[in-house]
């Protein structure tokens, strides 16, 4: 084989260089990405290929190795027969709403800001709070304001003469409803502030053709902005979509999945079996299932794309 | 975001750590072993084996700073064995510290002693085959569980785990608030006195509104009428469901009546949408009375966190109805186990028979050890209190010599699936969401599901 020494002789022989040059630079290029790489391998595909020997076990991850059974697919058909996996799938499903609403909202904001608003720097940065608050903080702050008795909200509600104003986090109609508001919220400002950088890249002279065509705000806002916008909408529906079936910490510090069940979600249910009940086994089956379901929307989402995403 | 993110992390991060543990606990096992040959050697060198050295590791919520004088103790008693204390969590918070228990466990650390909170978590993990039987150590020593402890731990016919403390429960009460009211301290009551007493008890309105009584969030305050039961207390008992019974009725009118009738409980939407805790609500004078356990008797005297500043006293649990005895209650308490894998058996084993006997009557902690002299535990109880003062000590004598207890009914290792699914049924009723018919056959359908899966 040519080495390096040979190579820079002069010797003619150039496809042998070239890839020996081509080898080099690949090894080079392992070695940059290596300590990511080993870092995915151990805490991402050796777990992910787990889990899935996991799912088929009706193993506890208490005891050792040596417990570990298999027990075929008796895990999936339970959780085919388990009515409070459905209820929670379902709740996933009807939070996911909370997404393109936020989204609208976020829109509206970041139309609003940076056209219509004086200093816009101040709502951006109000607006993004609760995203660098700790979640624990701002959940407490809203079971206050949720307070069933003498909370800000029913007390207002009860003021402008609402008999019986709902228990919001302790009702179990309200509960979903609650947590969604507060999602909404807490995401408004990274969806914002994405909103606003998508609106700066949108050429003025666009704007200013529509303008000499006498269009007016409304026909530039749908003509516009909004399918110029639709490489950003996707990228936050996306990502906004995954986040959400991933939600937990929320669920956990305000109503730990209750009351009734009426706000467990599928990584709840996941935390409450595995760590709880300690069924690690069982545990993982959900996880597969929660898994398969985001590949499957992610997927949906990319088939979907051409038809509503404007191709710069 | 950022939360998820850490939170998926550590998820991973856990697994992973599982992972390690099954490939590091050889060498773990090894540095346990190089130590156990030169302890064996001298022993045979010298006399009996329970009086060599070791180092024996125990893990639990207990707070360390109350832990040390006990581990001081035990070394004036054995000065050969070190026993090294690992805090699981600051706050006390025992079901945390299980959590981090079973991480622990799971990562293969090289704990020996290892104590649960209640007998539903000790069958769990017996069902999981982590604690070693201590039938052979209990024969070497000569003695029978029953003889010696109130509370028989066996499982399936066998000793895993010696009961500490001894938890049965009792209504505590305000004094100040009872004798506002002019109500003398009940010694022999039914929940219909208990009703009149919350009634009686509550005041105010609005924001600064008393309550007669609080029920925590815990499932056991959804069985009120079914745990004060001499047999079969449990939801499920041997294999067979009592849930379609006049207990659970009871116990499903209990908070009924209270909460949403007379409107002298603080209602359960509060309790979970603020999730409120039982030591703030009765010390800071928001509810009069609480059905609580005898953990509370220590408290009462007044904690670093909550000072008592008004004398407390003690009634029994109250009867379903009259001519049944008040007072009955099912015994609890923590349990203390060895860990199956523990390399120092014997050690192990030693020290936890020192804790739940002599250990537990040195800190004056009310325990399952049958020799312990109620009288002298009050009067113990006395010295070592911040404000004794604040203890009723009457009733509290009359609680504990007339407080009649059932046998420990050591629920199935799934209890806590029977509990959450007849919780959400129940939860329904308290919050008015659906009648008593529809939640006792509802919960009735969820709960025998789970018993026929875990058949």
């Amino acid at each position: 084989m040519a080495t390096p020494q040979t190579g820079q002789a002069r010797t003619p022989k150039p496809p042998a260089t070239r890839s020996s040059r081509r080898l080099r630079e690949i090894a080079a290029g392992y070695v940059f990405i290596g300590p990511m790489l080993l870092g995915v391998v151990v805490f991402t595909l050796i777990p992910l290929v787990m889990l899935f020997i996991f799912s088929l076990t009706d193993w506890s991850f208490l005891t050792g190795y040596d417990k570990l059974h298999l027990s075929g697919f008796g895990n999936f058909a339970r959780l085919l027969r388990d009515p409070e996996f459905g209820e929670s799938l379902l709740h996933n499903l009807i939070m996911l709403l909370a997404v393109p609403i936020g989204m609208a909202v976020a829109l509206l904001h970041a139309v609003l800001i940076s056209e219509r608003a004086y200093g816009s720097s101040f709502f951006k940065v109000i607006f993004f709070m609760p995203q660098i608050s700790s979640i624990v903080a701002v959940a407490v702050v809203w079971q206050v304001l949720f307070h069933p008795s003498y909370g800000p909200v029913n007390g207002f509600l009860s003021a402008v003469g609402v008999h019986e104003p709902p228990k919001w986090l302790a009702d179990p109609h309200y509960a979903l409803p609650s947590v969604m508001l507060l999602m909404i919220w807490i995401d408004l400002g990274v969806s914002l502030i994405i909103y606003i950088a998508g609106m700066k890249n949108i050429p003025r002279d666009l704007y200013e053709a529509a303008d000499i065509d006498g269009a007016s705000a409304r026909v530039k806002f749908f003509r516009i902005t909004f399918p110029l916008l639709t490489p950003t909408s996707f990228f936050l529906l996306i990502t906004g979509l995954i986040a959400n079936f991933k939600s937990f910490a929320i669920i956990k510090v305000l109503t730990d999945g209750g009351p009734a069940h009426s706000t467990s979600v599928i990584v709840y249910d996941i935390y409450q079996q595995g760590f709880v009940n300690l069924k690690t086994g069982y545990a993982s089956a959900m996880s597969v299932v929660l898994f398969v379901i985001i590949l499957a929307i992610t997927f949906l989402q990319w088939a979907g794309q051409r038809k509503w995403v404007h191709q710069g | 975001m950022l939360n998820k993110k850490v939170l998926t992390a550590a998820m991973a991060s856990a697994l992973s750590i599982s992972l390690l543990a099954g490939c590091g606990s050889n060498s773990n096992d090894n540095a346990a072993s190089s130590a156990a040959p030169s302890a064996s050697g001298s022993a045979s060198s010298t006399s009996a084996s329970s009086d060599a050295p070791a180092t024996i590791k125990l893990a639990s919520w207990i707070p360390k700073a109350q832990m040390d004088g006990m581990l001081a103790e035990y070394k004036k008693e054995k000065p050969s064995v070190t026993v090294e204390y690992e805090e699981l969590v600051e706050n006390n918070d025992s079901e945390e510290g299980l959590k981090k228990l079973d991480l622990l466990i799971a990562s293969g650390s090289n704990l020996d002693v290892v104590m649960f909170p209640s007998a539903a978590e000790y069958s769990k993990r017996v069902g999981l085959d982590l604690l070693a039987p201590l039938d052979d150590l209990l024969g070497a020593e000569g003695i029978k569980v029953t003889d010696e402890y109130t509370v028989d731990p066996s499982l399936n016919g066998k000793v895993y785990a010696l009961p500490d403390t001894y938890e049965n429960y009792f209504v505590l009460l305000n004094k100040e608030m009872l004798d506002k009211a002019g109500l003398p301290v009940p010694t022999d009551w039914t929940w219909d006195d208990f009703y009149d007493y919350s009634r009686k008890l509550t005041s105010g309105e609005g924001a600064n509104k008393i309550y007669g009584t609080y029920f925590h969030s815990w499932p056991m305050y959804m069985q009120l009428g079914l745990l004060n039961q001499s047999k079969d207390n449990n939801l499920v008992n041997n294999g067979v469901l009592k849930v379609d019974s006049p207990e659970v009725r009871k116990s499903l009118e209990i908070r009924n009546q209270t909460e949403n009738v007379d409107k002298s409980a603080i209602p359960y939407s509060d309790t979970i949408s603020q999730k409120l805790a039982y030591r703030s609500v009765y010390f800071s004078k928001k509810a009069a009375m609480i059905v609580t356990g005898n953990w509370m008797i220590n408290e009462a005297g007044g904690s670093d966190e909550f000072p008592a500043t008004f004398v407390s006293a003690f009634a029994p649990m109250p009867s379903n109805s009259k001519g049944e005895p008040s007072g009955v209650s099912p015994a609890n308490g923590n349990f203390m186990g060895v860990l199956k894998k523990s390399e120092n058996q014997q050690a192990a084993y030693d020290f936890i028979r020192w804790y739940t006997t002599k250990g537990e009557q040195w800190s004056n902690v009310y325990s399952a050890w049958k020799k312990q002299n109620v009288d002298q535990f009050i009067s113990g109880l006395k010295t070592k209190l911040k404000s004794p003062d604040m203890i009723d000590t009457d009733s509290l004598t009359y609680v504990m010599k007339n407080s009649p207890t059932t046998p420990l009914n050591l629920p199935p290792a799934y209890q806590s699936e029977l509990e959450d699914a007849y919780v959400k049924e129940a939860e329904k009723y308290v919050l008015g969401q659906q009648d008593m018919e529809t939640t006792v056959s509802k919960a009735s359908a969820a709960l025998q599901k789970i018993v026929d899966a875990n058949k």
